[in-house]
């Protein structure tokens, strides 16, 4: 793609920082604790209770004191459960949300790929709907008629393109949404999410086009719960909590620390009411030492059951509180009282790291189950450091094989 | 890492968060998104026309069916007096003016909440979404004036040409009386949601008070003077009225009223606009 001087732009850099830069100094964001609509009986209301002297409960702050910097060309991750102000954080860097206090400072256009399909109307045709978009992100007519042809064949609606959009497929809209925000050339991309609504194609060729635009020197601000797609994607890492900036450091290392508070938040254990119920959870690995790669790993449940039952206990190792790597499942005799449940697994095809032990018990009919399938446990695993794979490999491997090469010449 | 409990609870007052920006770097903002305003209209028209199989016609029906109600009723039936010979003729150039106003506010006063998807998504200048209503409501009196010209060759007049001379003042007049006050309504609408419906309320009773169907000349000359000073159409009117129908000037000293009446509403509009224009995306 060629990169043209972007002296044509409409929109002007926010406050003179460098081309691609954000400056986003001690940030904060205010919120009606309430989501009430603004008509004239709210208003009523909050001035009867500012009269009261009863501000208590009218603000809830979304950002506290957020503070970074962000040079031109780099990757940048944002993560933190839900809640914790990463979509405020994007609406402020995308100018259409302002600061309570602070400032954020932008430089050059911004592509934001946050809810790819909302800024698509359905009674236009997608050519229209190109053209509207791109004068809208600030670009001259003339510029997009120049980028037209790219935006169409990435899209692949060639022959729907004088169609209105509201007869597109969902598929269509997506990578047309998307098409248009990451061709028109900003200086900043924001990624919300979105690649979690679209199909595995779509999701690698949008991921390609993340990397290309990047290597072009466009700055990326990615917010993903995916987190495997996050460490391939990004350099750095910052993690919000509560409105608050908890980390910021090399993405590896914020993921790290995130897993682990993850862990915490999750390891609340299972149900201890139940007519079946886990009371301890040990994970040891060779002969008492910690896990290793490609070593055995012992889990021992203690059981506590009701009645004499049959049934079937199901384990799993994760990478993150997501798909798990691998399952197993063994039946069980548990007798009225205390039991033991053991299961080793044997070589582990794990990398040095953090995972995650999931367990769960059903009925041996396996018509519903006695413990829901839960993050029981966290355990580490350690063994030889692996380089990371190149970034052209989108996901990170989550086992490790052992293999043996060979190379001869004929 | 850093420790939360460092972070106070609210922010030191000498962060608070002012938006820098002056009148005139904003109204050269609003003037380089010029293309935004022209696409959005464009946009405007084209989703009506192509839900409407009778497109343009839609937009000559109204001001037709208006001005036969109109002409039967009060020059028929009410005898209203208007020192001028033709009352379809008289009705019609206060009509097209106001109904120029009254489309622009009643669809621009909303503008905000209809796009407010794009606007929790893009950053450009808010005010374009506005402004483009203006455009299609100056595109839907084009058209209307096939209209006009069908009423004059029907009653076999034609307009005298001093009327030429002064269409531009009065159009300017119009339209950026026009602009402040939907710029206006629609950031004061994100505020207050009520007006919305107030708004239609207040268009209907407009056609009442503004001399659509009576003329200023009734007036005394203090009461026209503050007439023209609240509402800068009705002397727009009456010297459309004057200058086409009967040949004469305008009234130059209530012309010079309204103009400076419209230039203080738009530039409070504006001001208004960009005030309120930071908080709209926590509002929408």
């Amino acid at each position: 793609m060629p990169i043209s001087s972007r002296a044509d732009d409409i929109i002007a850099a926010r406050g003179g920082v460098l081309t691609g830069a954000l400056n986003i100094d001690r940030v904060w964001k205010r919120f009606r604790a309430d989501l009430r609509n603004p008509f004239l009986i709210d208003r009523i209301e909050f001035l009867r209770d500012r009269l009261r002297g009863d501000t208590s409960n009218n603000y809830r702050w979304a950002l506290r004191d957020v503070d970074f910097k962000i040079e031109p060309g780099e990757s940048v991750g944002l993560i933190g459960s839900n809640g914790a102000g990463k979509s405020t954080m994007l609406k402020m860097i995308a100018g259409v949300m302002y600061p309570s206090a602070g400032n954020v400072h932008v430089g050059g256009r911004i592509g934001a790929l946050i809810e790819v399909r909302a800024g698509l109307h359905s009674d236009l045709t997608g050519r229209e709907n190109i053209f509207l978009y791109g004068t809208l992100l600030g670009l001259k007519r003339k510029r997009v008629a120049q980028v037209f042809d790219q935006i169409v064949e990435f899209a692949q609606i060639e022959s729907a393109i004088d169609r209105q959009v509201k007869f597109y497929s969902t598929g269509m809209q997506l990578r047309l949404g998307f098409a248009v925000a990451a061709f028109l050339e900003p200086a900043v991309l924001l990624v919300d999410e979105v690649l979690a609504v679209g199909d595995s194609t779509f999701q690698q060729r949008c991921l390609e086009r993340m990397r290309q635009v990047q290597a072009d020197g466009t700055t990326l601000l990615f917010v993903s719960h995916d987190l495997a797609t996050m460490e391939a994607t990004c350099t750095r890492g910052l993690w919000l909590r509560d409105g608050m900036l908890v980390e910021d450091s090399p993405i590896r290392e914020v993921l790290g620390s995130y897993r682990e508070w993850i862990e915490h938040s999750a390891e609340v254990g299972s149900d201890q009411t139940g007519p079946v119920r886990v009371t301890s959870t040990t994970v040891t690995g060779t002969a008492g030492n910690g896990v290793q790669s490609y070593g055995s790993m012992t889990v021992e449940l203690a059981v506590d059951s009701d009645i004499a039952r049959g049934c079937v206990v199901y384990m799993g190792v994760s990478e993150g509180p997501a798909t798990p790597i691998f399952v197993a499942q063994g039946s069980a005799k548990l007798s009225s009282g205390s039991n033991s449940v053991l299961c080793t697994f044997e070589h582990l095809p794990l990398p040095r790291g953090r995972f995650f032990l999931w367990t769960a018990i059903h009925e041996a009919t396996r018509a519903h189950d006695l413990v829901k399938w839960h993050p029981a446990k966290a355990f580490d695993v350690s063994g030889p450091n692996v380089e990371s794979t190149p970034r052209s490999v989108v996901r990170l491997s989550p086992v490790q094989v052992k293999n043996t090469w060979e190379f001869s010449a004929d | 890492m850093r420790d939360p409990a460092t972070i106070g609870l609210t922010p030191p007052p000498e962060l608070a968060f002012r938006r820098k920006i002056s009148l005139l770097g904003a109204l050269k903002s609003t003037f380089a998104a010029w293309e935004m305003v022209t696409t959005l209209t464009e946009r405007e028209l084209r989703v009506r026309y192509k839900q409407a199989i009778l497109g343009v016609a839609w937009a000559l029906l109204q001001p037709v069916v208006l001005i036969f109600t109109l002409t039967i009723f009060l020059s028929k039936v009410a005898n209203v007096e208007t020192h001028y010979p033709e009352y379809a003729l008289f009705a019609i150039c206060g009509l097209l003016p106001w109904t120029f106003f009254a489309s622009a506010v009643g669809q621009g006063g909303l503008s905000l909440l209809s796009n407010l998807q794009l606007i929790n998504k893009i950053n450009c200048p808010r005010e374009v979404f506005p402004l483009s209503i203006v455009g299609v409501s100056a595109v839907d009196t084009l058209t209307s004036m096939v209209a006009v010209v069908v009423l004059f060759a029907a009653k076999t007049t034609m307009p005298h040409a001093l009327v030429l001379a002064w269409v531009v003042p009065l159009i300017l007049i119009e339209i950026v009386f026009t602009m402040g006050v939907v710029l206006l309504i629609s950031s004061m609408v994100v505020h207050l949601r009520d007006i919305r419906h107030v708004l239609p309320v207040i268009i209907q009773m407009g056609l009442v008070a503004t001399p659509v169907i009576w003329s200023l000349d009734g007036l005394e000359r203090k009461w026209q003077i503050v007439y023209s000073i609240a509402n800068p159409i009705g002397p727009v009117i009456d010297s459309i009225r004057r200058t086409a129908l009967k040949g004469l000037a305008p009234d130059l000293a209530l012309l010079g009223y309204a103009s400076v009446s419209a230039v203080v509403v738009f530039f409070v509009g504006f001001k208004v606009f960009k005030r309120l224009e930071s908080s709209f995306a926590d509002l929408l």
